[in-house]
């Protein structure tokens, strides 16, 4: 820095100097003058530097009164934020700015906000919510949050008279992909709280944030409390620091490294590293030095497969730090204080499928779901915890950056080029890349000769949709039972059952067969798993019904009553995955399609059934003998589909309260 | 009616030196010139069909050291021409130091530029490459030389 502010001393005498040479030798002034002339500006502009305050991009770029709402910037000037980096990286900033991490986080401006705020009114529970522009800024006039909490904390509905409202702008967003959600000052405490919708981007729709994830549908709003300073920080944001004041329990100096998640997120604190390669001799020696890079700062692509791997999973994944380390113990005051480059399993441990948990609410027992039965991580998102049981981790040399790339990818999934093809494998595995179907035992460029369709299905589940597990392995049959993972063959082969599925892993790859129940050797397994199943097994496999490979695998006629069905499900996930998966198929005419839309989350007068069993009833008139011939996989069996049949299955449904945490 | 103004003539040997320097520059900064425009010209041409050598969202240190190499390399031209007229018009009674401002002048003119230009054939993130330490050499010539040009012009005045 010194030597910075040196050499722009000295250029800037030299070109005073050169200023003050042409009136002197032109006889205009003498050198005494031209002397005190240059002492006065030199004094002058020292003058004006000392007092100038620093201006950082980040309160640069923030009007006033975002700056006061948003978390500040931390103080410890260890992190120099992505703008400097630009400058000397202009290739991966660029490819980052383009990222999906990047707007994470963002401050609500008329250029980050997403959702359409036109003075519309959403209903939930009951209390209404309007959301309004004015002008440039984006605000919400809703149910006192405080007064709704104060109800949830005792576990009672809120009356419907009487009901105080409060007003709020939005300061801040989150996300910019699937899903924007917003957050808006509580109060004087600078804590950001979540308005409880959210929008959802494909679908160009507003929903409420109980209907997001997959959880027990609750029967009152559970606001106000995800708050942005506890919750999100950790992994939404650079260095966060939540800032909780133990004495009122309240987040009150909550600062940040930077909004979002930019490259101190990964590659750690930069100011250093800035710093000492401010000298141009080190930095050209670097260039060409090659190696393991520069020691100053974490470069994933560089690094061991282990330490790699957690500049990823260090948030995608599930963790838990461990309590009893004294550096665990202020992690609601100083945060996480992660660094990329120090190993994660020196604070605490990933989370396996030991780790599932039931929590209360009133009487209720929920279970919050993280993994499959057999271990295998259930949540998207949270891909590391899968990544590093796959034999590919831990007998080769996978890592994230073997398909993954933050810089030089496609934005969404920010695969690397070619990585949506079976190069992703092949690059390992080079013996299947002569005759892929020799070992697929299907054809050459179809769906089942895709490596990733029968060793990553879409078994996990977050943002409404499924995920790709990334526990690659290979499709097993398990009997149906509570959170038994859905395999991979009857994902796609949703007209089967799975009983044919462990028939045929038999006769391709002699893999042992389990004891399958009768139902599992006759009714096609989507559809137990559809009618049966937990909440977890019947959103997937409703999404399934949606998929378009699997449609294309399995014929789609058949499908029809049983997305009728899902349609009055419980889980309001669960009805958004029929609802798309009916959408998908166009067997819907488009007002009635968007009829539902409207009772799909919450359903008062109960029109959403009475459509459900309107579709339900024409359907099974029409597929009546139809089919009785063809599909034999369906509930009826050899006689051809049955409706009491499928009521019968519906009776047995797994209705075991559950959240899945994503 | 007054006379017109008319160039000195050149009689003696520093005569002769400054034809000599004059013919140099004027034939430096025109053939620079023409050099250096073309360049912007080509510049201009890789934004018309966005030509992803140049263009290309990671290749703004390429884009900076071209554009200041057409920049410096036309700028620099019209320096050379402006020392021919310089020295034209006017007769110093120190030719050797305008020699020596001439030399250092026709070498910044050339270093510059080339040195920006040969920094921006291979990059490293946002560092030019080597070619970049050409720059500053030319910039003490062209500063050293600017000064004795001044100094020289100033003695003869």
């Amino acid at each position: 820095m010194l030597a910075e502010w040196c050499l722009y001393g000295l250029v800037g005498l030299g070109l005073l100097i050169a200023l003050l040479a042409i009136p002197v030798s032109v006889g205009w002034i003498n050198r005494k003058a031209a002397l005190v002339a240059a002492v006065t500006v030199v004094a002058a502009t020292g003058f004006i530097f000392l007092q100038a305050e620093q201006i950082t991009s980040w309160e640069a770029t923030d009007a006033a009164s975002e700056r006061s709402a948003i978390p500040r910037k931390r103080e410890d000037h260890l992190f120099a934020g992505s703008t400097s980096c630009r400058a000397c990286h202009v290739r991966e900033y660029a490819t980052w700015h383009q990222s999906f991490h990047r707007t994470m986080t963002q401050v609500a401006t008329a250029d980050t906000v997403i959702a359409p705020f036109d003075s519309r009114t959403l209903t939930r529970y009951g209390q209404e919510s309007k959301v309004e522009r004015r002008e440039n800024e984006f605000w919400v006039n809703m149910v006192d949050p405080f007064w709704n909490l104060g109800f949830a904390l005792k576990g009672k509905k809120p009356p419907a008279e009487g009901v105080p409202r409060a007003e709020f702008r939005i300061v801040m967003t989150t996300g910019s992909h699937s899903f924007q959600a917003y957050w808006y000052l509580a109060d004087e405490t600078r804590e950001l709280w979540l308005f409880p919708w959210r929008y959802m981007i494909e679908d160009q729709a507003w929903i409420h944030v109980d209907d997001v994830f997959l959880q027990d549908p609750p029967d009152r709003p559970a606001t106000g409390h995800h708050i942005w300073n506890q919750t999100c920080i950790g992994c939404h944001s650079v260095a966060g620091q939540p800032g909780l004041n133990s004495a009122t329990g309240r987040f009150e100096n909550t600062h940040v490294a930077e909004l979002g998640i930019s490259c101190e997120a990964c590659h750690g604190p930069a100011q250093e590293h800035i710093r000492v390669n401010q000298d141009p001799l080190r930095r050209y020696s670097q260039h060409f030095a090659g190696g393991s890079g520069d020691p100053t700062i974490f470069n994933p692509g560089r690094s061991d497969q282990h330490l790699s791997t957690q500049a990823c999973g260090a948030c995608h994944s599930h963790f838990h730090f461990d309590p009893n380390l004294k550096a665990n113990q202020d992690l609601l005051v100083s945060g996480h204080e992660r660094r990329p480059g120090i190993d994660l399993l020196d604070r605490g441990r990933f989370m396996t499928g030991a780790d599932e948990t039931v929590m209360k609410d009133g009487e209720t027992e929920i279970t919050v779901s993280r993994f499959w039965a057999d271990g295998a991580c259930r949540s998207g998102g949270r891909e590391h915890n899968g990544m590093i049981e796959s034999g590919c981790y831990s007998r080769g040399k996978m890592t994230c950056l073997s398909c993954h790339s933050m810089h030089g990818s496609d934005p969404d999934d920010q695969l690397k080029p070619n990585m949506r093809t079976n190069l992703a494998c092949l690059q390992c595995h080079q013996q299947f890349e002569e005759d892929i179907s020799a070992h697929t035992h299907h054809v050459t460029g179809s769906s089942g000769s895709e490596c990733v369709n029968c060793h990553m299905p879409y078994s996990s589940f977050a943002l409404l949709r499924g995920i790709r597990s990334h526990r690659i392995d290979s499709p097993k049959v398990v009997p149906f039972a509570e959170n038994a993972r859905l395999n991979a063959c009857n994902l796609c082969h949703l007209d089967q059952t799975q009983q044919w599925t462990a028939s045929t892993l038999k006769a391709w790859f002699g893999t042992e067969e389990s004891v399958l129940s009768d139902e599992d050797r006759t009714v096609a397994a989507s559809l137990v798993w559809l009618l049966k199943g937990d909440g977890g097994q019947r959103v997937l496999s409703g999404w399934h019904f949606g998929w378009p490979t699997a449609r294309h695998a399995s014929g789609t006629e058949w499908m029809r009553p049983f997305l009728a069905v899902l349609l009055q499900d419980p889980y309001s996930a669960v009805r958004y995955s029929a609802w798309k998966a009916l959408g998908q198929h166009q067997f819907l005419a488009t007002d009635v399609f968007q009829e539902i839309r409207e009772v799909l989350f919450e359903d008062p007068d109960g029109l959403r059934d009475r459509i459900s069993e309107e579709l339900l009833q024409n359907w099974v008139q029409e597929m009546s003998g139809k089919l009785q011939s063809e599909l034999h996989t369906l509930p009826g069996g050899a006689d051809g589909f049955s409706e009491s049949a499928m009521r019968a299955m519906l009776q047995q449904r797994n209705d075991r309260p559950m959240v899945v945490v994503e | 009616m007054e006379a017109p103004l008319s160039l000195p003539s050149l009689t003696s040997e520093s005569d002769a030196v400054d034809r000599v320097l004059i013919r140099r520059h004027i034939v430096t900064g025109w053939w620079s010139l023409l050099f250096f425009a073309t360049l912007g010209f080509l510049l201009e041409v890789f934004h018309g069909f966005k030509i992803d050598l140049y263009l290309n969202l990671t290749q703004e240190t390429r884009r900076l050291m071209w554009t200041l190499a057409h920049a410096h390399g036309t700028l620099l031209s019209l320096v050379q021409i402006a020392f021919a007229f310089s020295v034209s018009a006017m007769r110093v009674s120190k030719p050797h130091s305008l020699r020596r401002a001439s030399r250092l002048l026709l070498s910044g003119g050339m270093l510059i530029p080339v040195g920006f230009f040969a920094g921006g054939v291979v990059t490293h993130g946002g560092d030019p490459g080597v070619g970049i330490l050409l720059v500053p050499v030319g910039a003490i010539c062209l500063i050293v030389g600017a000064a004795l040009a001044a100094r020289g012009f100033s003695s003869g005045c």
